[in-house]
């Protein structure tokens, strides 16, 4: 229980948009992506001994990130949205370390993990670039330039898990599901919510248009080496896994 | 020796994170990277307390992806900050308490003694909270407090669980039919 309020998971979870989103931009990047992660992995390696029941943890986990996929469509600030999103994922990152099979569950509690980190910080980090360069926490008024539209469409898109290795962990995820219709069905919309809300984000983004942006070099370059990161690992998984 | 790595990385990583409370960028960076050294695999025991058991570390394949994350966008958000934090305003000691709680984070996966998985836990809250209190937005101070109180209530309900099976060590963790209290 206590991991479980860590993580912020539904329930238990509205602490986390307030924390996340209020703390200045640098801390809210490693408290989303990393911190309340890392309960995943003890999670993990605690289950053999603690005797959770594993598909009732599934199953709740599909439920949070369904649940904090809903949460993200009603916030028009970039970095609250951004927090309901790691209520989502931490949703997910739960349901991984849930799955049966030991192997599995720890394949896809650490991709899911790692992926997460990088896209979220890379977009927590993007929001910071905005309130430093435009005063601005809104996402609709979150002009761009072909740099900045590549490491958004860069971060989203991995935040969604339609590539990089953020796309391995989801399906990871998806063969862990327990053998019912129910679940099986929970899952298909808890995985496919965790990738509408991303690219709803990404269109609020764009809506706001191109403009002229200036911005520090040192922000961008660290924005950039985080959301290209998920797509780097991919050449390295196999290595990894192996 | 695990160990041995782990007091040395400890004490480069923590007195340079000292160091940044009045140096900033540059001491929080090399603090940062220090802990690059906590990658080194291995397993190790620092000492044996009194009802806690014995204080194990170690660094494997298992951790790995969680430890190098921690310290890689430590180093990350460290890099990206100075124009936020002139943005903000904030004095060089948020880089000392920065380097701290990427330390916090680090030691959250390294220790396998959970009584002292605990206490990094704690040392991370802290560290966490300091910074939304004095550098947060909106109520700051309200959203500080939240977080610390939630926070709490996990880590402590974290500990009470794992006093009630009996067990410290993660390699032995199981937890009890009937709490060793109860009986």
């Amino acid at each position: 229980m206590g991991l479980l309020i860590k993580m912020g998971t539904a329930g238990v979870h509205f602490w986390l948009p307030y924390a996340h989103a209020e703390a200045p931009t640098p801390l809210s990047a490693l408290l989303s992506p990393v911190h309340v992660g890392l309960m995943a992995y003890w999670i993990w390696r605690l289950r053999a001994g603690a005797g959770w029941p594993l598909d009732a943890l599934f199953i709740y986990g599909l439920a949070t990130a369904v649940y904090g996929s809903l949460l993200v469509f009603r916030e028009a600030d970039f970095k609250r949205a951004l927090a309901d999103s790691t209520v989502a994922n931490m949703g997910l990152l739960l349901a991984a370390a849930s799955i049966r099979d030991g192997a599995i569950s720890y394949a896809a509690t650490a991709i899911l993990f790692v992926g997460h980190a990088f896209a979220k910080a890379a977009l927590f980090m993007l929001a910071g670039l905005y309130i430093v360069s435009l005063n601005t926490r809104s996402i609709g008024e979150a002009r761009w330039d072909g740099r900045l539209l590549a490491a958004g469409a860069l971060g989203f898109v991995a935040l969604a898990g339609l590539f990089g290795i953020n796309l391995i962990g989801k399906a990871y995820v998806a063969t862990g599901v327990p053998p019912s219709l129910s679940a099986a069905a929970l899952a298909v919309f808890a995985l496919v919510s965790t990738a509408v809300y991303s690219l709803y984000l990404f269109n609020q983004m764009y809506r706001a248009g191109e403009g002229e942006v200036e911005y520090p070099a040192a922000m961008y370059a660290a924005v950039l080496a985080a959301a290209a990161a998920p797509y780097l690992l991919l050449l390295a998984l196999p290595l990894w896994l192996a | 020796m695990y160990s041995d790595i782990f007091l040395l990385a400890t004490a480069i990583s923590g007195v340079l994170a000292l160091a940044a409370l009045r140096l900033g960028l540059p001491a929080a960076l090399a603090a940062v990277a220090a802990m690059l050294l906590f990658l080194v695999p291995g397993k190790g025991a620092l000492a044996a307390l009194p009802y806690v058991g014995e204080v194990s570390v170690s660094m494997g394949y298992h951790k790995l992806p969680f430890v190098a994350v921690s310290v890689i966008l430590g180093l990350l958000v460290a890099l990206y900050s100075p124009p936020y934090l002139r943005h903000l305003g904030a004095p060089n000691w948020y880089y000392g308490v920065h380097a701290l709680y990427v330390l916090s984070l680090v030691y959250v996966v390294l220790f396998d003694n959970l009584v002292f998985v605990f206490l990094a836990l704690e040392l991370s809250i802290i560290t966490s909270f300091l910074l939304i209190w004095y550098f947060g937005y909106g109520n700051r101070r309200f959203v500080a407090l939240l977080y610390f109180v939630w926070a709490q209530a996990g880590s402590m309900l974290f500990l009470i669980g794992v006093a009630l099976s009996g067990s410290f060590s993660a390699g032995t963790f199981a937890a009890a039919a009937s709490p060793p209290c109860w009986s």
